[in-house]
């Protein structure tokens, strides 16, 4: 039950993107096409698995003055080999998501979990919690990423689905796109609970 | 004339923010209130300016010679999170004024990708040390440019009537996608 | 004392066995980047020499005269404008020309351009951009066939200048200026070492 909880509360609960507002670059930087999103959400679930599980494995080696040097150390290796097995083996996928591969590095949600949990939590709860904070930040790269080939190109991974008819909104694959569509969806997610809040009390006013 | 496009280049065709998408934690986290922006900004000018040299050194002296430059990424973000640690404890003692103002942001930015970003981008690419001082410069003021301009209209907002799901970040990034469209003005500049 | 010792060890023990990671990772990874990099060069040759069956790479000499204090970064512009020279040959082992990457700062980052030569005219076949940092839709339209074409049949004995023989691209100036100069420094540097080399 405890994991079921750590694994679901990075799905919506504190998801990263759209409620802790953390590790937002590569969500602007990536997000121009399905395929890139979900590439970058799975290399990023991969590192904080990882790391998520090696530091909560050597809590007690690591003193806690050189803690965060030492996580540092620790994602920052994680990063390299994931950087180094896509060049080898996705070579058009790592040349597309360039410096924000090494970037993940610095990504807030990774530290941030390695100090909040892992670094405090048994190791099987901080695999489970670093799991569902990387598929949470997943599926928001997957939503923007979907907005915006659908809308930029006219396009869903790559295949065409609204047809020739439909004239690509250029905007959507560039810079202001992506800002305004992660704003609007932030909206939307904050509109989500504030409906279903509204709905509660109409409903228990009927009873 | 060569080093002013650098310094153009990095400020505003390639905003660091706005166009390249780096930086954005402080961007939407340390814009609310005018006077931060500007201390968050002057400070990580700071640091880009020293990550840049050292960064620059560490990739043609040693990791460039020696063959290892698969520990690019451990050795660069090794090297800004101690030279972080460094300036802050050389402002406390040198500069007291100073690290009132800007102590408070320094260990921020550790985690801030736009100075990891830019030392990745600088070891990509062919800039001699003079050419990377000028381009972290650039980068600094492009970073701080963003910064105190969605700062300054965020103040405003305060007293603006914006629809309740809107308020906070969500009203700030349809913002810079605004300001993002304004700087692409920029684009045709050279 | 003991605690201070303690953090020595441990962040020694980590650094030591990131390092060891890394480098196994590094040793298993790079002959399969190399080989990647390797076809994908051999595609951009077959593009700019069509009629090429085979490749084979040509000795470079050294581009800059050696000095006693190698500065990296003062020189280097020069020193690695040419990284790579290859020889294309058709189905009889008769040279077709040969092509060269040659590189140049352009706005965001570094700019690799594929030259093809045809052989013995010693006249551009054709030219591709493998790698750009350019802004997307602007400084990205050096991509295109309408600029690349422009620099077809050219020798060192052209200026291959912008606005003179090369048409630029309005508000891409330093995309294109950095392409043109590119080529042009290039050849300067690969036609004597393709000649020498062989």
């Amino acid at each position: 039950m405890r994991m079921f909880k750590d694994f679901t509360k990075g799905l919506w609960a504190e998801n990263p993107t759209f409620r802790l507002l953390i590790g937002l670059c590569p969500v602007l930087g990536v997000t121009t096409s399905v395929v890139n999103g979900v590439s970058m959400g799975v290399a990023t679930t991969f590192v904080l698995v990882c790391s998520s599980l090696i530091i909560s494995l050597l809590k007690k080696v690591i003193p806690s003055g050189v803690r965060i040097p030492a996580y540092i150390v620790l994602i920052s290796t994680f990063v390299t080999i994931v950087e180094l097995v896509m060049k080898a083996f996705m070579p058009d996928i790592h040349s597309v998501l360039g410096v924000f591969i090494p970037l993940i590095a610095v990504n807030c949600i990774v530290l941030g979990r390695a100090e909040a949990y892992a670094s405090k939590m048994p190791v099987i709860w901080s695999g489970f919690d670093a799991l569902g904070m990387g598929l949470g930040f997943t599926w928001a790269l997957v939503l923007l990423s979907s907005i915006r080939e659908l809308l930029g190109e006219g396009k869903l991974l790559g295949y065409s689905v609204l047809g020739d008819g439909f004239t690509p909104w250029k905007i959507m694959g560039q810079a202001p796109g992506a800002f305004i569509t992660l704003g609007l969806l932030l909206g939307l997610m904050n509109l989500i609970p504030i409906m279903i809040n509204k709905f509660k009390s109409k409903s228990s006013k009927a009873e | 004339m060569e080093l002013f496009l650098i310094f153009l280049g990095a400020a505003f065709v390639n905003n660091f923010v706005l166009v390249r998408f780096l930086g954005i934690c402080p961007f939407i986290g340390v814009s609310t209130k005018f006077e931060t922006s500007i201390g968050m900004g002057l400070a990580t000018t700071f640091v880009m300016v020293v990550a840049s040299t050292v960064t620059w050194l560490i990739q043609h002296f040693i990791l460039a010679p020696f063959g290892i430059e698969y520990l690019q990424t451990v050795a660069f973000i090794l090297t800004i999170a101690s030279l972080v640690q460094l300036v802050e404890m050389f402002l406390h003692k040198a500069s007291p004024a100073l690290y009132r103002a800007l102590g408070i942001y320094l260990p921020l930015i550790t985690t801030n990708c736009a100075i990891l970003g830019m030392a990745v981008l600088l070891a990509q690419g062919s800039y001699n040390l003079g050419e990377s001082i000028i381009f972290a410069i650039g980068a600094g003021v492009g970073f701080s440019l963003a910064l105190i301009i969605l700062a300054a209209i965020r103040e405003e907002l305060e007293f603006a009537d914006i629809p309740k799901p809107l308020r906070g970040a969500a009203i700030a990034f349809i913002i810079a996608g605004i300001l993002a469209l304004a700087f692409k003005g920029f684009e045709g500049l050279v | 004392m003991r605690e201070t010792l303690r953090m020595i060890i441990v962040l020694t023990v980590i650094g030591m066995v990131s390092g060891l990671v890394l480098s196994l990772t590094n040793s298993w990874t790079q002959p399969i980047i190399q080989d990647n990099l390797a076809r994908r060069l051999q595609e951009s040759v077959l593009e700019v020499l069509p009629g090429t069956k085979s490749v084979r790479s040509v000795e470079l000499p050294a581009q800059s005269p050696s000095s006693d204090h190698p500065s990296p970064g003062a020189d280097q512009k020069n020193k690695e404008r040419v990284s790579m020279i290859i020889e294309s040959l058709d189905e009889s082992e008769e040279p077709v020309g040969f092509a060269f990457v040659t590189e140049e700062s352009g706005y965001g980052g570094v700019l690799k351009v594929l030259v093809g030569v045809h052989v013995p005219e010693m006249k551009i076949s054709s030219i591709t951009i493998l790698e750009h940092g350019e802004t997307p839709g602007i400084g990205s339209r050096i991509e295109g066939a309408e600029f690349r074409d422009q620099f077809i049949g050219l020798t060192t004995n052209d200026p291959i200048t912008l606005n003179r023989d090369i048409d630029n691209l309005t508000g891409a100036t330093v995309s294109a200026k950095a392409v043109t100069d590119a080529v042009r420094l290039g050849l300067e540097i690969a036609v004597p070492a393709y000649e020498g080399g062989r």
